[in-house]
């Protein structure tokens, strides 16, 4: 799987991770507003940005295989069953123009969203991400934003973890012939408790080694070096999103 | 002289079982020990003393001449703990993050954390990997991983679990390498093992324990002899009257 940092020194790679982050959240919601001519030009920028990143974009869609056939099936979904002038005159055919449409600037938004966040994360290290969601907490009384970027953290890092593990218990089980079982409830169970058992386990070991290593209250925070670049960078993306709302 | 000093530690586990039953045992700077013991005998539980893991029902734990209780910090800057289940002690996305991991705790200022991440991935030979993510490193890289977290708190005693279970051969040499050169520049290592074969050859002292309880504590090559006793098996090479011969050799 290819989704995940990779290291760099390209343009996109130094931009200050809270300004990628705004830059994402501005993107998705102007993006919920744009046509096709808007959704166009944002496909391309994307596009762009990856291949300036070093990271081919042809790589990045392969990628997203799986994303791709579930907007293909968004798109057909909506073709289906919105009213409207058929496309083709075939009664084996039953999609609308309107539908085609609806679907397709639905579809382009979401991948447009996707693309944009892969950039993200292919280009900036997790803990620069998780620093920036920690830096943008921060004015939010009553949230331990430290607490909550250590645990964005560990989520990120044990996920692959316990994905690991479901997938050698269900070999195992498999291996024992569960498959023998009708009842689906059984097999979910079979799988579930020794899962959540593991996974308890893991977390208390978890545990005892971060506090074996002093995890605690004061930690020390990220360094955030912002310059003209930054700066300059945060004014091209609200440029372009205002030109994307301005064409749409 | 002696870094740790623990004296008539007993301690049991909350459904009544005791697993440490007078525990009386010194440590000196700068020695490699091995601490010896059938699954159960305790092992892991007289290690979580030695950084207040676990604190003293009854008895004292001694971190250079301060009780454990009284400055956890100062125990478990002292001691760095590695162990057992590499996969579940390491916290970072990436292998450099990790590493910082302790260090951030200690609050300490940016330029000193990259120093000594630096230094410590450097010296586990993971300075090449320092992006890549945890879970696609091998059983020896992520042994090494943690030892490296470790490391970059800067202890002076070095504890590890149980190091080389389910590691191949390579992975065991690549990790014993680095206890090893550890031990040259000068820490005290205290490694805990079922099986002597992989350790003895480098250890000073051995300890063997049995339920709860230290049986024999000296020279290795004298106290290896009492292993089978203790449900401990006899490295072949002292069977066959010889000696053990080092796994890096
Ligand atoms: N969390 C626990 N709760 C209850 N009993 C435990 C726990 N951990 C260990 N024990 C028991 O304490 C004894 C010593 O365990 P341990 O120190 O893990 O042994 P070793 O590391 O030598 O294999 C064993 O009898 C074990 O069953
Ligand atoms: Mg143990």
């Amino acid at each position: 799987m290819i989704i995940g940092f990779h290291s760099g020194r390209t343009v996109v790679h130094r931009v200050d991770a809270r300004i990628k982050l705004a830059a994402l959240a501005l993107f998705s919601l102007v993006s919920l507003r744009t046509g096709f001519p808007g959704l166009g030009l944002a496909l391309a920028a994307a596009l762009v940005l990856l291949a300036a990143a070093r990271c081919s974009p042809l790589h990045c869609l392969r990628g997203l295989k799986w994303y791709l056939v579930l907007l293909g099936c968004i798109v057909a979904a909506r073709a289906v069953t919105t009213p409207g002038e058929p496309v083709v005159a075939h009664p084996w055919l039953p999609g609308t123009r309107q539908g085609l449409e609806a679907g397709l600037v639905l579809a382009g938004r979401l991948l447009v969203i996707a693309l944009f966040g892969l950039l993200v994360t292919v280009t900036t290290r997790p803990s620069h991400i998780r620093a920036a969601v920690e830096w943008y907490l921060r004015p939010i009384p009553f949230i331990p934003q430290q607490q909550v970027a250590t645990m964005i953290g560990l989520l990120v890092r044990f996920i692959p973890v316990i994905l690991a593990q479901s997938a050698e218990l269900d070999d195992a089980l498999r291996a024992r012939a569960i498959e023998q079982r009708r009842n689906p409830l059984r097999r979910i169970t079979h799988l579930g408790m020794p899962l959540l058992r593991r996974t308890f386990v893991t977390a208390d070991r978890l545990a005892s080694a971060m506090e074996a290593r002093c995890y605690g209250m004061e930690r020390t925070g990220h360094q955030w070096r912002t310059g003209t670049g930054d700066w300059a960078a945060l004014g091209l993306v609200t440029g372009f999103c205002a030109l994307l709302l301005a064409i749409s | 002289m002696d870094i740790i000093k623990i004296s008539g530690l007993y301690h049991r586990y909350p459904d009544g079982r005791p697993s440490l039953e007078g525990i009386d045992l010194t440590i000196a700077r700068g020695s490699f020990v091995v601490l010896a013991g059938a699954n159960g005998a305790g092992k892991s539980t007289l290690l979580k003393h030695l950084n207040g893991l676990l604190r003293p029902q009854e008895g004292t734990v001694r971190i250079a001449g301060v009780p454990v209780e009284q400055d956890l910090l100062h125990a478990r800057r002292t001691v760095g703990m590695v162990f057992q289940d590499a996969d579940s002690q390491i916290v970072g996305e990436t292998v450099s993050d990790d590493a910082a991991f302790g260090p951030e705790n200690l609050n300490w200022p940016a330029a000193r954390i990259r120093e000594s991440v630096d230094s410590a991935l450097e010296l586990v030979g993971l300075g090449a990997l320092r992006d890549r993510s945890p879970h696609l490193l091998s059983g020896g890289e992520k042994r090494r991983l943690a030892i490296a977290g470790v490391l970059a708190m800067e202890p002076e005693v070095i504890v590890l679990d149980e190091p080389f279970a389910n590691l191949d051969y390579d992975g065991v040499r690549q990790v014993l390498a680095r206890i090893v050169a550890l031990h040259a520049s000068g820490r005290t290592i205290i490694v805990c093992v079922h099986d002597l074969e992989k350790v003895l050859a480098h250890a000073q002292r051995l300890i063997i324990l049995q339920r709860g309880r230290i049986a024999v504590d000296g020279p290795p090559e004298t106290v290896v002899l009492a292993a089978e006793t203790y449900g401990i098996r006899l490295p072949a090479a002292i069977r066959l009257g010889g000696m053990v011969e080092s796994w890096l050799r």
